[in-house]
């Protein structure tokens, strides 16, 4: 297969090596950070190759380096890759009945562009200076050239803007194929909710991306041609610019970046919870409806990051009343995927234990926030490990879940081959096991005061008694970098050896597994699909009469159903005859 | 943006309808031109944020007051403007006579250069006869400079896109329905331009 297809299946792949590969880096940068945690200044087994100076001990610079590259690989190379250009790209088009997407050659362009980024991030760590080291959020001053030098923070900023250029294309690809290329019959109201929760984050990724281009070109004028927009104070020249603006524009891009990274995962929780529970999704519209309404107010929250920057009491209050409203749109869904479960036929397969656990993760994350959107309570926590905890269980557990459930769903389809089912049960259950436990250890040693970024924490007194505690959470962080193993070895022998799997191995309707053979052909179907009715007809009395099964294509006429032009279709696949 | 293998809904028979190649082809057209302007929309983005950085400043501290007239820039920007009255006019002319050498692109790229050759003549101005410099002129200076710069260099890239419209005209593409596209880029960058107006160049 070619390195420059553009059949989004191709382009879906090459995203899943790579964000796969990007998350194992990512997840080795956050054991180090663990490490630090419980071992400080003690050398890490292994490593003394990589760092000969300290005999493989994290100094402080390679330290703030570490917790920097973890956070940024994680967030635009691992877990929005792995979500919009692997799952994304591959389940869009499929589900929406279309032959492809509305701009192939964007989306191939999108992943080199991406490439590119990536490129430059593995080489910022050959570097004389190491890789950027100013936090994920790059902050300036400290991301200028006054305050970290190097080439490393320079090339890592370019990868954050060619990330950013990727995700702007495949959203903007995204949108104009939900749109436009819908299968005939194909309305809104017949739209899977992972479609909903792909097309809604992509309106809030071309929409917001070019927020965070602004700040980082800016960054990047001030590092390389000498502008004074961001830096302030004694380094500054002819008066100096304002770092609080850069913060203003960060968080602009990066609370919607939070919902860009949920809302696939919830679209596919919706989807799965319905399919698994053998049951129509409870209130679809309202679920889709919600997903719309978080989308909209999330970039009306974005100053909650910044009620510890400086900003007027009225203007926090505002913040914090619209940062505590997007909780409600959040709880009408959660209460529709409960009311859905609520006296299924629950089949706890991998996916839907994996979707099961994105809602538990999900929750504790979400009501770990309320705390941090309210300005009295904010205040003592912002600087804490209460905020990384929050943010791991929202953007990190229930971001990789979602990814793990959506691969494991369509794994079968992307490569015709079925996933060992034990296997993947227990990666997904243990993994969300250890992800409370090293999140919850997080939560637990923030609310203990314990502050985020410290090279040595236990050289303050007050935070000495929280070692043991840091210890337990870093044996759980190592245990769940262990856990990945059974993944790895599910997905390498299902590769090789896996069993052939049938087109609709899960029973569900929805028109990729109904239209389209496993692996689908370039073109997707070998038929336009006409579609029928919504995705989750599922134990409807007329399917089981007239058919004997408890699914319902999205095309597929029940006998004597008037079929409109689906009539000279072939029956829905999978169907057992 | 290709329109080469977009996709196409399946065509519904009917002897009122053109036939289906022309349809799909018209569905592909419709879609490109859809992702043209939701592309562009969503891209005014970065340069509201840049204006907002701008705002933000200024509301700081008095915004100083250029070096260069402010007429000398504001009739620069008229090349942009100009071509916003013209280059639809050349597109309906191209569209009239398809088997014509197309205008639009030429119109395009000469209007460009001119912009292009009076924005840095007045930066070149600016920096070595008024010796306003960065990073001594402070945020200002970096403003004027660098969304001057950044803006420039989406002029170059839709000024490229006609050049390819030409080169691929020159090769026998049919490329109508591309001028219509490329087209709007240049309204994005003419609107553009007045924010880098009203945000810098003015006082």
């Amino acid at each position: 297969m070619s390195l420059f297809a553009t059949d989004h299946k191709a382009v879906a792949r090459r995203y899943l090596w790579s964000g796969l590969g990007f998350l194992l880096f990512g997840g080795l940068l956050a054991l180090l950070i663990r490490w630090q945690w419980a071992f400080p200044g003690q050398p890490v087994p292994g490593l003394a190759w990589a760092l000969p100076e300290s005999r493989g001990a994290l100094t402080p610079p390679t330290y703030t380096a570490v917790f920097t590259m973890h956070g940024l690989v994680m967030i635009f190379f691992a877990v929005t890759p792995l979500l919009f250009g692997a799952l994304g790209h591959f389940v869009l088009p499929l589900a929406i009945g279309a032959r492809g997407l509305a701009f192939p050659r964007l989306s191939s362009v999108g992943y080199w562009v991406y490439a590119l980024g990536g490129v430059l991030v593995l080489a910022s760590f050959g570097l004389r200076l190491g890789p950027a080291s100013a936090g994920w959020t790059a902050y300036p001053p400290l991301s200028t050239s006054v305050f970290t030098p190097g080439l490393g923070q320079t090339l890592v900023t370019v990868a954050v803007l060619c990330a950013g250029v990727s995700a702007f294309l495949y959203g903007l690809n995204f949108v104009v194929t939900v749109v436009r290329c819908r299968a005939p019959g194909m309305t809104w109201g017949r739209l899977p909710l992972t479609v909903w929760g792909l097309f809604y984050a992509s309106v809030l990724n071309v929409l917001f991306v070019p927020v965070l281009a602004a700040a980082t070109v800016m960054v990047l004028m001030d590092r390389l041609l000498g502008t004074q927009f961001f830096v302030a104070g004694a380094a500054a020249v002819g008066g100096g610019g304002d770092p609080l603006v850069y913060q203003h524009l960060f968080w602009l891009f990066g609370h919607p970046e939070v919902y860009i990274l949920i809302l696939p995962a919830w679209g596919m929780v919706g989807d799965f919870v319905a399919f698994f529970s053998r049951k129509p999704a409870h209130g679809y519209r309202l679920t889709a409806g919600a997903m719309g309404a978080v989308s909209a107010l999330s970039g009306l929250v974005y100053a909650h990051h910044l009620f510890t920057s400086g900003m007027s009491p009225v203007l926090g209050r505002t913040f914090m009343v619209l940062t505590l409203l997007i909780s409600l749109p959040a709880e009408v869904m959660f209460l529709n995927w409960l009311m859905t479960l609520w006296r299924g036929s629950v089949r706890l397969t991998s996916p839907m234990l994996a979707a099961l656990t994105t809602m538990v993760v999900f929750g504790l994350g979400g009501i770990t926030g309320l705390a941090l959107g309210a300005v009295a309570t904010d205040v003592p926590l912002h600087g804490t490990l209460w905020v990384v905890g929050h943010f791991h269980l929202t953007m990190g557990a229930a971001s990789f879940l979602g990814v793990f459930a959506g691969l494991y769903f369509w794994f079968p389809k992307m490569f015709g081959r079925a996933l060992h089912e034990g296997l993947a049960k227990a990666h997904v259950l243990v993994s969300a096991v250890l992800f409370l436990g090293v999140f919850g250890g997080q939560l637990a040693a923030g609310y203990a005061g314990q502050l985020r970024r410290l090279y040595d924490p236990y050289q303050y007194t007050f935070l000495r008694h929280l070692l043991p505690l840091n210890q337990w959470t870093t044996a759980c962080a190592f245990l769940l970098g262990a856990v990945q193993v059974l993944f790895v070895v599910n997905l390498v022998w299902t590769l090789r050896r896996g069993r052939a799997a049938g087109p609709n191995p899960w029973s569900v309707g929805t028109l990729e597994w109904t239209c389209a053979p496993s692996p689908p052909p370039e073109d997707n179907f070998p038929h336009v699909p006409v579609v029928l009715r919504g995705p989750h007809a599922l134990s409807q009395p007329e399917s089981l009469e007239r058919l004997g099964r408890d699914w319902l294509g999205q095309a597929e006429a029940l006998p004597g159903e008037p079929a409109s032009a689906s009539a000279s279709e072939p029956p829905a696949l999978g169907v057992v005859t | 943006m290709s329109t080469d293998s977009m996709h196409a809904m399946p065509p519904e028979p009917s002897s009122s309808t053109p036939p289906p190649s022309s349809r799909a082809s018209r569905q592909d057209e419709g879609t490109a031109w859809l992702g043209t302007v939701l592309g562009w929309s969503a891209w005014a983005m970065f340069f509201v944020s840049l204006v907002f950085a701008v705002g933000w400043f200024r509301m700081r501290a008095p915004w100083p007051e250029l070096p260069i007239s402010r007429w000398a820039m504001g009739g620069t920007g008229l090349a942009l403007l100009v071509g916003n009255g013209l280059l639809p006019l050349a597109v309906r002319r191209d569209l009239r006579e398809p088997s014509a050498t197309p205008f639009t692109p030429w119109v395009a790229l000469g209007l460009g250069l001119v912009f292009l050759a009076l924005q840095a003549t007045w930066t070149h101005l600016a920096w070595w006869n008024e010796h306003l410099r960065i990073p001594e002129g402070g945020v200002p200076a970096s403003a004027f400079y660098g969304l001057t710069a950044l803006h420039a260099l989406h002029v170059v890239g839709v000024m490229f896109g006609f050049f390819l419209v030409a080169v691929r005209h020159l090769r026998g593409a049919d490329v109508r329905a591309s001028l219509r596209r490329h087209v709007l880029g240049w309204r994005f960058v003419s609107g553009m331009w007045l924010f880098l107006f009203a945000a810098v160049y003015l006082p």
